[in-house]
């Protein structure tokens, strides 16, 4: 049975609609993803969970009750803001007591339980220092403590990890990963990092314009993407219509849909391989970019650019404005539609 | 969270008439006819021909504006002046200037006015003269404003990065801080300038000080007039909040064109 | 910084306009007051700050300056603090239309303002006429030109410039506290008590600094108003400079440093607890 169930959302700022109609189950323990980019509405639709905005239409389940109308502090919600959110005039271990406090738990008990939160996250040694001292993946690292001292039925993370530099926020995943698996938690994580979704999710969920586009495990949104969108989003996948589609491999009676390839699922040679099964065509190079470990190959088909990523080995080098054989097998020509069904 | 809002909205009301009733007693009185009992019984507009022909009034709002805009300027270039050799040259100066120039927040304008008055009133010197006197305690009561607003604009724009890539290009630091960076934060400077200049023309302490008799502003008008028609003195005071309102909407106006330019 | 002033050399001179302001038209002239205030008549005294706190006139003066300044500016931050909350809540027209009143107000000060108090509430102002015409007898009976009548300018005045620093400093409570908080269990209450207040408290104490600065050397309202009929500190100082009767610069300056020292003190005071509070926003 599903923990928490969104029935029918919709909302409206105003005239403008933000939410429209959404539907979703997460189960109990899971760590779903809601991504998209921003202004899809996946802050809103956690604001409603949380009790901090109010629902237009439909309805909420948590644990088997509806708590749509129920005011936000009897929900038993944590939450970690973007940042800013820790009170400024408090020390961290001001900051994680005071749920506590308003719990009115006694004292020996706040102080166990916010010893232990503090050991959760490493910071144990700075809990006497003001928030202003801490740098910004301590300031988040508090944060979480802060909201999973209350034990919340519910996380959730509201780009939680959007205003750390590139390195801390590989770390920090990981450690709220840990976390979250270790008290086995329900989480709801609002990212627009594809990455980041990828690496931390049970199930990624995919919105667009208010809408929920796709929804699965991380490798079944990065090898089965149902829509253009979708394929765009997530795996840098080359998205065609099926009239260019028919302009690069020559194939006729392709169905009128569209087809999205990974760029990794091309292959790029000196000559023809003559493979059953794939299609294969020649094109120029046009430029070549080195990511790290791959090299990512923009390549010129009959008019039409596709990426095409290779592994970093001398055999794979290729100068720019020569000519190079493509193939791609046939089940890795995906259809994808234009729009979420 | 309705009550809430009603709460606060009632409150709002209240300050809000409390802050209005002067300014619109004031301003239907400016054109009452007669008013003995509630009710003024007629309009009239001869309480403003009045006013505004009366040549000792119309002086004083010259002479208001003119002793306040020349203390305004001057301070605005010395702590421009200031503020480019802590900027360019002795950073560490930087606190110095800065308790230089905040201090007279503490010291308010009737002991300023009254020191400088018995230091100087029997001098001899060229500060005994009641008008320079007067131009440099303005000056001197200003400074913390303008300080504050010069500064704030000057880190703002980066002033040093400008004046260093400006110097890469080859042009002196002093003259790239007068034709660039001067002009880039003349909005600001603008806006605080007016600040000041709306606050001068409203002191009535401190010309009451200094020069009493010899130099009549409007506010000084007003004092001198207090027995006379309330009408009169209603389209007056009107007519003098109608200026800062001027000066007011300057300011405004300056800084939305400012924001306009930025945000396009 | 010695080092650096030398190396400046002859650039120094880009702050000499400055210096020669402040050094002649400030320090000078206090300094000179501070002197003055222990002089009399080229010898060195204490009587004058003697007379300053032994003589009920003056005693009174500071009593009566410290009463409606303390109790004008408190009042005041009240009035500012709930106006400011409210406005912070709102948007749009509305609160553009009443920052333009507070801005308009701000400026409405001095002769004017006593003016315009004089046409409401003087002994003919229209609201005494109302008053008697109603038989309302607090508006009947209002005495604007007294200590108690007077207040309510000082309130007035009070009001823009306080609410407006009052506003920005809401401005700055962020939203992401108040939501955490509430998700918490805390309600509005517990949030201002906790979390809102405290963090505002050197904006408040700051705004408080400026409302008792004001007050205190507030000049024109009452030197139209009650003139010498009721003593206060700011036109004691004056009167004793520039005043009808005798001039007495020693006893002035006494006054005049002691003003100088209430605000001090004032300031003082207030940044200690500002200190307190400041804590949580260091680096």
């Amino acid at each position: 049975m599903s923990f928490i169930k969104f029935e029918n959302i919709s909302k409206s700022f105003d005239t403008l609609k933000v939410l429209k109609g959404i539907n979703l189950e997460v189960k109990e323990g899971e760590l779903l993803t809601l991504l998209g980019p921003s202004g899809c509405g996946k802050s809103t639709l956690l604001r409603c969970l949380a009790g901090l905005e109010e629902v237009g239409e439909g309805r909420i389940y948590l644990d088997g009750k509806d708590i749509t109308y129920v005011d936000a502090r009897q929900r038993r919600i944590g939450m970690v803001f973007q940042q800013y959110s820790l009170f400024p005039n408090m020390t961290v271990r001001k900051n994680l007591e005071f749920g506590l406090k308003i719990k009115k738990l006694p004292k020996d008990q706040i102080r166990k339980e916010v010893d232990e939160a503090l050991q959760m996250v490493g910071l144990t040694d700075k809990d006497n220092a003001y928030p202003g001292q801490l740098s910004g993946g301590q300031q988040q690292r508090v944060a979480l403590a802060r909201a999973i001292v209350v034990k919340p039925k519910v996380l959730l993370l509201d780009e939680p990890l959007s205003a750390i530099d590139a390195k801390l926020r590989k770390s920090l995943q990981t450690e709220i990963r840990r976390i979250q698996k270790e008290l086995n938690i329900t989480t709801i994580f609002v990212t627009h990092d594809q990455d980041e979704a990828m690496i931390m999710s049970d199930r990624i969920c995919l919105l667009k314009e208010g809408k929920l586009e796709q929804i699965g495990t991380p490798i079944e949104i990065y090898t089965e993407p149902k829509t253009t969108f979708a394929a765009g989003f997530i795996g840098n996948y080359n998205v065609f219509e099926h009239s260019e589609f028919e302009k690069i491999t020559g194939e006729k009676n392709v169905l009128p849909v569209s087809v999205a390839i990974r760029p990794e699922t091309i292959t790029i040679s000196k000559e023809k391989k003559e493979e059953a099964n794939a299609y294969e065509f020649k094109g120029k190079v046009v430029e070549s970019r080195s990511r790290g470990n791959v090299l990512r190959y923009v390549i010129d088909v009959n008019g039409i650019r596709i990426e095409a990523d290779a592994l970093f080995r001398s055999f794979s080098i290729f100068q720019d404005n020569c000519d190079v054989w493509l193939s791609v097998a046939k089940h890795d020509c995906l259809s994808v539609e234009r729009e979420a069904v | 969270m309705k009550g809430d809002k009603f709460l606060k909205g009632i409150w709002k009301v209240i300050v809000a008439v409390f802050l209005l009733l002067p300014l619109i007693v004031t301003f239907v009185y400016s054109f009452a006819e007669r008013w003995i009992y509630i009710l003024p019984e007629g309009f009239t507009l001869n309480y403003y021909i009045q006013t505004l022909t009366n040549e000792n009034f119309l002086l004083g709002i010259v002479r208001g504006l003119c002793i306040s805009i020349i203390p305004v300027v001057i301070t605005n270039v010395c702590i421009l002046s200031a503020l480019y050799l802590v900027i360019v040259h002795v950073p560490n100066l930087e606190k110095t200037v800065q308790i230089f120039c905040l201090i007279p927040s503490t010291v308010n304008g009737i002991i300023l006015a009254t020191s400088v008055l018995a230091t100087y009133a029997g001098s001899g010197t060229i500060f005994a003269n009641r008008i320079v006197m007067l131009s440099f305690i303005y000056c001197v009561f200003v400074m913390p404003m303008t300080y504050q607003g010069i500064r704030n604009s000057l880190y703002s724009v980066n002033t040093l990065g400008i004046l260093e890539a400006a110097e890469m290009l080859g042009s002196r630091k002093i003259r790239s801080y007068v034709t660039i960076v001067i002009p880039s934060i003349l909005p600001g400077l603008l806006n605080s300038a007016l600040m000041c200049l709306s606050a001068l023309f409203g002191d009535f302490a401190i010309i009451k000080i200094i020069a009493s008799s010899q130099y009549e502003t409007a506010q000084s008008y007003l004092y001198k007039n207090r027995h006379t028609d309330t009408q009169a003195l209603s389209a007056a005071v009107v007519i003098l909040l109608v200026i800062t309102l001027i000066m007011n909407y300057t300011v405004h106006r300056s800084q939305q064109i400012k924001n306009e330019k930025r945000s396009a | 910084m010695i080092k650096n002033i030398k190396k400046a050399g002859g650039k120094m001179a880009f702050l000499l306009p400055l210096a020669f302001i402040v050094i002649l038209f400030e320090w000078i002239p206090l300094a000179d007051m501070v002197i003055r205030s222990f002089m009399d008549g080229g010898t060195f005294t204490l009587d004058n700050y003697a007379s300053v706190f032994t003589k009920p006139v003056y005693l009174v003066a500071m009593k009566n300056s410290l009463w409606i300044t303390l109790s004008s500016s408190v009042i005041g931050l009240i009035i500012d603090f709930f106006v400011g909350m409210a406005l912070s809540g709102s948007k749009g027209k509305g609160k553009s239309l009443y920052l333009s009143l507070l801005n308009l107000t701000s400026t409405f000060s001095g002769v004017p303002l006593s003016i315009a108090f004089i046409t409401v509430l003087g002994t003919s102002g229209v609201f005494v006429l109302i008053g008697r015409q109603f038989g309302i007898d607090a508006l009947a009976n209002y005495h604007l030109y007294s200590l108690g009548g007077m207040f309510v300018i000082y309130v007035y005045f009070q009001i823009p410039m306080g609410t407006l620093l009052m506003l920005s400093a809401f401005e700055k409570i962020r939203k992401e506290w108040k939501e955490s908080a509430y998700l918490m269990g805390a309600g509005n209450i517990k949030f201002w008590t906790h979390i809102g207040i405290p963090v505002m408290m050197p904006a408040i104490l700051g705004t408080f600094n400026m409302l008792f600065a004001n007050a205190i050397a507030s000049y024109a309202t009452p030197y139209l108003l009650v003139n010498n009929s009721i003593s206060l500190l700011s036109i004691k100082v004056v009167d004793m400079f520039v005043g009808d009767v005798k001039q007495r610069p020693g006893l002035g300056s006494a006054l005049a440093i002691v003003l100088l020292v209430i605000v001090v003190v004032q300031i003082g005071l207030t940044n200690l607890c500002k200190r307190h509070f400041e804590k949580g926003a260091e680096k």
